[in-house]
């Protein structure tokens, strides 16, 4: 009986073709738009995170500067300060910036001067972020060498113009030759190329590879500034990042003075809070395509509706033959539901292509939740069901002579 | 004598714009069993209605209903379409076949609401067709059919439960006068074999085939007489 309601709530789905179609596409998208929205989101969260602990282990990040305490970052509370500019412009020396290496629990400490300079090799120039710094950032930065080495204790003491070039600079510069050995003019100056570091692709959408690294220095008297604007160190573990930023804090609030003129940062701040930002949109997303798959309930219910009036009589031929009200509720529950149903498979299989299709447009690794497919899936035989009880209900309800005198 | 349908001082009334209507008088009427009964009456005097009422598709206002020994006054509808499916077969002037669904297909319905298998289903549903000389036309379609082939159609279907009461309201009606005598002689047949036939018509030689007529007038027996053949 059941096997042939759903036979006959089959056929009744067949024969209406294009209204069955147009009647489950508001399940269709809502279903592929929940599964392609939340396979998204977390393709995109994944690579967010890849991305980050690409940067660094355990990194945190000092900036020193006017204000620069006053943004985003991880200072403890604010000491009140009237009028930020009539305070000394903040400044932390070299050997401060190395002072802060041993301050306990940091494994490693790299202060930076970073400004902008140009390379060039015979007439090819380039125009590149310059970053002086100390041995220690490859470790700290995680950075892989493709050829020759990276800065070197040495380097700081015998003076010598060396330079490491980021593996875009390096191509741009040298092409496909290995740069090793070779010479490049930094503002004019010649720079021994000693290695090449090796690709390590974008982080939240900013390439990693377009720079070159030189000694502190050799950037100083380059870039005519001696006052570091950013020093990266690294936390030994992970567990006591946290104290380490306070015990940070407190060094840097004694030299500079107001902590609106710094800040520390740590990478898994900025990890889980972007996250968290991820995990709510993706949320807000799946509840839009949630209240599509509720919008195309309603157009179930509409149907099932227009559909119950047109087929009176088939009604009330049936209750004449013998159907009792609950086979009546059955049958077009049945319809409800095989149309949700068939919607929301078809909906489970575009949102599966829509994802793959999608995350490989975005470079995420593709993927396919099939938690998610399942509940988008359940969520949709809900809908058919809620949305089809009234419709089937008021058919059911027909009294058999009403339904048999209308023409 | 076995009464099969008894009717007593049964009365329907619609509520139209706060009046009431009375459609049916106090109709009193006992049908014995494998009785071929036919009612004839102007129209608008209620033989529809009466009919609807005798199939359990409506309920009376007043009076007592007593079909086989059973009182059926005030059951439930769900006690009401179980009469239906087990003890009625109808047949109409328009045919009410399902227009999607094939001959075997339509006369299959009563058993499938019985929750009979699928295989029985076709079994007699087939067996019923042939029984009104239907064999070649099993798997058209309503409209693939003639009028009189879609009536010998909902026959089948009335007789496909083995229903005891047959009732059909103006089966020739749609029919022309030689298709109309096909369905008479089937249901003397059917007739034979012990069903209780009501037929309403406005025909009096529809009337004529049966042993019997009852004719209403503005909701109300005015006559009754036995046919003498
Ligand atoms: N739901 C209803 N509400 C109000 N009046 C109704 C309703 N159904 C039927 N009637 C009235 O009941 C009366 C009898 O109708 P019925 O269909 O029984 O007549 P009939 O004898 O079968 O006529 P005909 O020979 O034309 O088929 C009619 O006057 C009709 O208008
Ligand atoms: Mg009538």
């Amino acid at each position: 009986m059941i096997s042939q309601s759903i036979g006959v709530a089959l056929r009744s789905v067949w024969e209406q073709k294009l209204r069955s179609i147009l009647t489950m596409l508001g399940i269709i998208i809502g279903v592929g738009a929940v599964i392609t929205l939340v396979t998204l989101g977390h393709g995109a969260s994944s690579s967010v995170t890849k991305n980050i602990e690409g940067l660094g282990s355990n990194l945190l990040v000092v900036d020193v500067g006017t204000g620069v305490g006053e943004s985003f970052g991880g200072t403890s509370g604010a000491t009140t300060v009237s009028n930020t500019s009539l305070a000394p412009p903040p400044n932390l020396t070299l050997s401060e910036a190395q002072k802060l290496g041993n301050i306990a629990g940091v494994a490693g400490v790299a202060p930076v001067v970073a400004g902008s300079g140009t390379l060039g090799v015979g007439t090819t120039t380039a125009s590149v972020g310059l970053v002086g710094t100390t041995p220690q950032y490859q470790n700290i930065m995680n950075y892989k060498l493709q050829e020759g080495r990276f800065l070197t204790p040495l380097d700081e003491t015998d003076g010598e113009n060396v330079i490491v070039l980021g593996s875009t600079e390096a191509q741009t510069l040298f092409g496909a030759i290995n740069p090793v050995g070779d010479t490049v003019t930094v503002n004019g100056v010649p720079f021994e190329v000693v290695g090449v570091l090796a690709n390590k692709g974008t982080s939240l959408g900013q390439s990693e590879d377009s720079f070159a690294a030189i000694p502190i220095d050799r950037a100083e008297s380059l870039l005519g500034s001696t006052s570091l604007s950013t020093v990266y160190l690294s936390a030994k573990s992970q567990s006591n990042v946290t104290a380490v930023i306070s015990r940070l804090d407190q060094k840097l609030l004694s030299w500079i003075g107001t902590s609106q003129n710094f800040s520390v940062t740590a990478q898994s701040q900025i990890l889980s809070t972007l996250t968290s930002v991820q995990n709510s949109l993706t949320l807000l997303l799946a509840g839009v395509a949630g209240i599509s798959l509720i919008v195309g309930g309603i157009g179930i219910m509409n149907i099932m509706l227009v559909s119950v009036s047109e087929r009176t009589r088939e009604i009330g031929i049936r209750k004449a033959v013998g159907a009792s009200r609950g086979a009546i509720l059955g049958q077009f529950l049945i319809e409800a539901l095989v149309l949700s149903g068939i919607g929301g498979l078809l909906g489970v299989g575009s949102g599966a292509a829509a994802s793959v299709l999608l995350s490989k447009s975005f470079g995420y690794q593709p993927s396919f939740h099939t938690g998610i497919a399942l509940l988008a899936f359940g969520f949709a035989l809900a809908v058919g069901l809620v949305f089809g009880l009234w419709p089937a209900n008021r058919a059911a309800g027909l009294r058999p002579v009403d339904a048999l005198r209308v023409e | 004598m076995d009464q099969f349908i008894e009717l007593e001082r049964l009365g329907k009334s619609y509520r139209m714009a706060g009046e009431e209507l009375k459609i049916l008088h106090e109709i009193s009427l006992s049908v014995p069993s494998g009785q071929y009964l036919s009612v004839i009456g102007p129209s608008g005097s209620g033989k529809s209605t009466l009919m609807h009422i005798l199939g359990c598709l409506d309920v009376p206002s007043q009076g007592r209903y007593v079909l086989d020994g059973r009182d059926l006054t005030g059951l439930s509808e769900a006690a009401l379409s179980q009469v239906r499916r087990q003890s009625i077969g109808f047949i109409f002037q328009s045919f009410n076949l399902l227009p999607s669904l094939n001959a075997v297909e339509n006369v299959s319905l009563p058993l499938m609401y019985q929750g009979i298998p699928v295989t029985q289903q076709k079994e007699r549903a087939e067996a019923a067709l042939e029984r009104v000389g239907l064999r070649e036309r099993m798997h058209h379609r309503p409209n693939q059919l003639s009028g009189g082939q879609q009536q010998r159609v909902a026959i089948a279907r009335a007789l496909v439960a083995d229903a005891p009461l047959i009732l059909a309201d103006e089966p020739t009606g749609n029919l022309d006068s030689h298709s109309g005598e096909e369905i008479l002689d089937l249901f003397a047949e059917l007739n034979a074999e012990g069903r209780t036939f009501l037929v309403i018509t406005h025909d009096p030689a529809v009337a004529s085939r049966s042993q019997r007529i009852v004719a209403i007038h503005d909701g109300a027996v005015v006559e009754d007489r036995k046919v003498t053949a």
